[in-house]
């Protein structure tokens, strides 16, 4: 009996992924367990393992090559079974290298020669496992996958057609609500001009195309889905960091404590303000909210190609130095793309820090489901009234954006109170 | 404005006609002493007696064809059938005479006719008795077909068709002769070829005629209460339909039921949308949907029949599908 093995989705966001390279040679035996393949995902690098055991009879995609979730990359099989009949019956995978990206996937009976080890051996085979042309389309991607347009056509009423064509919306970056997603008026209802640039655009003169990577892709792909259907709204609040920071000193001498960071800090301050505002660990979902009583924190992490989001789960119950362990942990592990996929998915809010760029403050974009995300700017000195005197204060603004769906103006006010309240009396936060 | 029934409506439109224009005649069954099998022609034969009103044996292809003649030479009649079903018997004077003279004899003849009567389903007269054939008159060019949903309509729209030069036909409802409304004091015409927005809304078009007009304004009061807004649109002309303000509200709501007594296969209602995809195709966010008939001979028990015919909850289904709600 053959075991299919295929281009794995690890993410909810994954739609497809690099073939980086084999570990295993067609003939290997495997066991169950084995690492057979290393794959990069939209997010990370990952081992592709073997979920049967047997021989690697067949290898159809070379490392280099761009593969969607779900299709068939290889076969396991007893080491004298025939596998042509069943290869025969079997979808080519839908490749392309990496360097074309932006072109649709290319189905395997344009582009057989590609698909396919050169191998002398598989060449014979290759005319054999071409799919017979009315095999069925193998799904891709399951419906939940945020953009259903892997096969490189767009589904979309006339209407939103035109509405598209009138406000240069491009297409191709929605997520449509109708029938097998096709895309219709109210999926636009809100779009501004140019809010997604349409891309038929002439490419500018002498100017160099340097392909995107995936995980810019995913971070392009998940800010459209933030932007243009999440209404934001935006409430900056500055807090008074003159009590937290000799805290801050004070923690960093107490003996193996590591010092906490000012994302740390954050992180326990933001959850126990989460605890009291339900509405900011929620999710808007149509005609109801997802509220989440777990408080997972996503917190941004930056890196040279992009940024990923490690998840510390239930910050309201762990120690501000759990916290800061765990953040220096998975900060340095998302700087070389190991994080594991539950280890940077499911946050229901996040926190971005530019404060040690000199950023006074920013608006922050919400990755859907959250319903909200706060920028934090950097700390910045100012003359402060403080009893009668003028004082040199040590301010940060810091900004929440919020989903007007989930929750209005006054909610983000009271909520960025308590958080002030919290960072200015910081006491509660050693506990 | 005086209440009218939808039969005093069309009586009226005949008798003031015919009092201004001594070649206009009506003729079919108990059109006369009956006073008509629906009373539509109640006095007529006193008023105008028996020359200008016309008893006739059950002879369908007869009496239509002998209209055909008396057109040609000059008189304008109004053949009144029973109902649409027995009028089958007279389509070959229908189709091969009365729209094809005027063209066959380069214009020398004229055939100004008028056939009307009810048509469609009237609670369990079977089968034969039961069906609404609009779309076979329509197929045939030369020939303009009326359908209106309220006296007032049926009025205007008739003189306009008694005037015209060309054949003409009028398709009733028994359902609707006894329904009663505002009819407009004097002279005054509804022109053949123009569509009436009979409610005003910005969620969906609905498209109805005849009596499923009527069921429209009904489950648009439904629909109200649900908090969708419907326009209902009567082309109260089938042929040549007024497609300018039908593409106004497809413009407006971007979304369309089209709802049709008869069965669903080449009907009036595929024929409009068929026009609604030609020329709204970039104002449409849904395809459009069309609530007919079921595609059977109408039953004769009262539950099936039911089952046989538009509803308000099937509208209210195919609504919700346009406006992509669950």
């Amino acid at each position: 009996m053959a075991n299919r093995v295929v281009m794995p989705k690890l993410t909810d966001t994954m739609e497809e992924g690099v073939l980086l390279q084999w570990y295993k040679k067609e003939g290997d035996t495997v066991e169950s367990g084995d690492a057979l393949a290393e794959v990069e995902t939209d997010k990370a690098v990952m081992d592709l393992e073997a979920f049967a055991s047997g021989t690697l009879k067949k290898i159809l995609v070379e490392p280099g090559y761009i593969v969607p979730s779900g299709d068939l990359i290889a076969l396991i099989a007893r080491d004298d079974e025939d596998i042509e009949a069943l290869l025969a019956k079997e979808k080519m995978p839908r490749t392309r290298q990496v360097g074309e990206e932006g072109k649709a996937a290319a189905p395997a009976e344009e582009a057989p020669a590609k698909t396919t080890s050169p191998s002398p051996q598989q060449t014979k085979t290759q005319s054999d496992t071409t799919p017979e042309p009315e095999a069925k389309p193998k799904a891709a991607s399951p419906p939940s996958a945020p953009i259903a347009h892997t096969d490189g056509e767009i589904k979309a009423s006339p209407l939103a057609k035109k509405i598209a064509a009138e406000r240069q919306i491009d297409l191709s970056q929605i997520q449509g609500s109708g029938p097998a997603g096709r895309i219709i008026q109210r999926d636009l209802e809100g779009l501004s001009a140019g809010a997604i640039a349409s891309t038929g655009a002439a490419p500018l003169n002498e100017a160099e195309r340097v392909e995107l990577t995936m995980l810019r892709k995913a971070i392009a792909s998940r800010m459209i889905q933030s932007k243009a259907p999440v209404p934001h709204f935006y409430v900056t609040s500055e807090i008074d960091m003159g009590k937290i920071l000799p805290l801050r000193e004070a923690l960093q001498k107490d003996g193996d404590t590591p010092r906490p960071s000012m994302s740390d800090l954050f992180i326990k301050a933001t959850a126990l303000t989460l605890r009291k505002f339900p509405a900011f660990r929620s999710s808007y979902a149509g005609d109801h909210l997802n509220v989440s009583n777990a408080i997972d924190i996503g917190l941004a992490i930056g890196m040279p190609e992009g940024v990923i989001t490690a998840v510390i789960r239930n910050c309201d119950q762990k120690t501000l130095s759990q916290i800061s362990a765990e953040v220096k942990d998975k900060a340095a592990r998302a700087r070389v793309k190991k994080l594991k996929p539950e280890e940077y998915t499911g946050a229901v809010f996040s926190i971005s820090n530019l404060g040690m760029f000199d950023v006074e403050s920013f608006s922050a974009i919400i990755t859907p489901p959250e319903a909200a995300v706060l920028a934090i700017g950097s700390i910045l000195e100012k003359p402060v009234v403080s009893n009668g005197e003028i004082v040199i204060g040590k301010i940060m603004k810091v900004t929440l954006s919020t989903d007007h769906r989930v929750a209005d103006g006054l909610q983000a006010a009271e909520f960025l109170k308590a958080l002030k309240s919290t960072m200015e009396n910081p006491l509660s936060l050693a506990l | 404005m005086p209440i009218l029934a939808y039969r005093e409506a069309l009586n009226q439109a005949m008798s003031e006609e015919m009092r201004k224009d001594p070649s206009i005649f009506l003729m079919g069954e108990e059109v006369g002493f009956y006073d008509g099998a629906f009373k539509v022609s109640k006095g007529m034969l006193k008023e105008f007696g028996p020359m200008r009103v016309v008893d006739t044996p059950i002879t369908e292809a007869g009496f239509t064809g002998v209209g055909v003649g008396a057109a040609m030479v000059g008189l304008r009649p109004i053949i009144e059938m029973m109902t649409f079903n027995f009028a089958i018997l007279g389509l070959d004077q229908i189709i091969n005479n009365a729209t094809k003279l005027h063209s066959m004899s380069g214009g020398q003849l004229k055939v100004p006719m008028v056939f009307r009567g009810p048509n469609g389903s009237a609670k369990r007269l079977a089968s034969q008795h039961s069906q609404s054939l609009e779309s076979l008159y329509c197929h045939i060019p030369g020939l303009k077909a009326i359908a209106p949903s309220t006296p007032k309509d049926a009025k205007g729209l008739l003189k306009s068709a008694i005037r015209d030069n060309n054949p003409v036909i009028c398709f009733e409802a028994q359902a609707l002769y006894g329904t009663k409304g505002e009819v407009p004091d004097g002279e005054y015409t509804i022109p053949i070829g123009k569509a009436d927005i009979k409610r005003e809304g910005k969620d969906v078009t609905l498209i109805a005629w005849s009596k499923m007009l009527l069921l429209c304004l009904q489950t648009a009061d439904f629909l109200a209460k649900e908090g969708i807004d419907a326009e209902v649109v009567d082309p109260r002309t089938l042929r040549p339909l007024d497609m300018e303000t039908i593409l106004e509200s497809v413009k407006k709501t971007h979304r369309v039921v089209i709802v049709e007594e008869a069965w669903p296969y080449g009907g009036v209602s595929a024929q409009i949308s068929d026009r609604i995809y030609y020329g709204g195709l970039d104002d449409l966010d849904a395809p459009i949907e069309r609530v007919c008939g079921e595609d059977c001979p109408i039953p004769y028990a009262k539950n099936l029949e039911e089952a046989a015919l538009p509803s308000s909850e099937k509208i209210i289904a195919a609504v919700k599908k346009v406006l992509y709600l669950k």
